[in-house]
């Protein structure tokens, strides 16, 4: 555990060594503002909830998961830092689990920066919080789903655009190809044969007691 | 205000692809290591 934690740490203070990771954060904030309040019209709809938000975000994880894991491992063969990694007395599993850790982390930041919205809603009416808790908690596992396909894709080749056209496709499955009205139609969703992580998530963040 | 619910099979099966793909990152990052 200890090894993990020292990987983790060593990947995430990575990611916010350079100002990319700021600027991909924004954009990532802009991007998810953008679709609920203006695509998704949260104002238009009357109704205090997420689902604007919830309904688009597995699209826009979509671009930023790859962007995350196609670096995990091609940029350590790339940068030639991947023999002094194997090098350390750390196990190969420690080494997967602490990458997949971090960024899962810095998908969590990213999730954080959209907190705002939540208060937003809170702010316009009496939304159900538990199911926006558990929407938060469904979009990281998903997240999480498409990290570990995403670094294992990575460490397939040392081209980060390869990388990333390798692990599209995989993410994406079959979502890609439903058309997007499915994600508002929860009945149909449960019918229709979307990519299982992304048919788990709906059903995460549609149910409830 | 309901509680969200955690769909429990979901969540396994979640569980069961992350570790998967963790586990074939872990060959894979080997066999390269090998080569």
């Amino acid at each position: 555990l200890a090894n993990v934690l020292t990987i983790f740490r060593r990947e995430l203070a990575g990611y916010f060594a350079t100002p990319i990771a700021y600027v991909f954060l924004i954009i990532f904030a802009l991007l998810t503002g953008l679709f609920t309040f203006y695509v998704g019209n949260l104002y238009e709809r009357g109704v205090a909830d997420l689902l604007p938000f919830f309904n688009y975000l597995p699209w826009l994880l979509l671009v930023l998961v790859p962007a995350i894991s196609m670096r995990l491992w091609s940029e350590e063969r790339r940068a030639g830092t991947i023999e002094l990694l194997m090098t350390l007395p750390v196990s190969t599993g420690a080494a997967v689990t602490g990458k997949w850790l971090a960024g899962v982390v810095f998908v969590a930041v990213a999730l954080a920066c959209t907190l705002p919205m939540w208060w937003t809603v809170n702010y316009l009416g009496q939304p159900d919080n538990g199911i926006i808790a558990v929407s938060y908690l469904g979009a990281l596992v998903l997240a999480g789903v498409y990290l570990a396909i995403g670094g294992c894709m990575s460490a397939l080749t040392s081209n980060q655009v390869i990388a990333l056209c390798w692990l599209l496709p995989r993410v994406s499955c079959s979502s890609l190809q439903e058309h997007p009205s499915c994600w508002t139609d929860f009945a149909r969703c449960c019918r229709r044969p979307l990519s299982r992580p992304s048919r788990h998530y709906l059903r995460s963040h549609t149910m409830r007691v | 205000v309901t509680r969200g619910v955690v769909d429990l099979p979901a969540v396994i099966w979640a569980a069961s692809m992350i570790a998967f793909w963790l586990f074939a990152t872990s060959v894979m990052v080997e066999m390269k290591k090998g080569a």
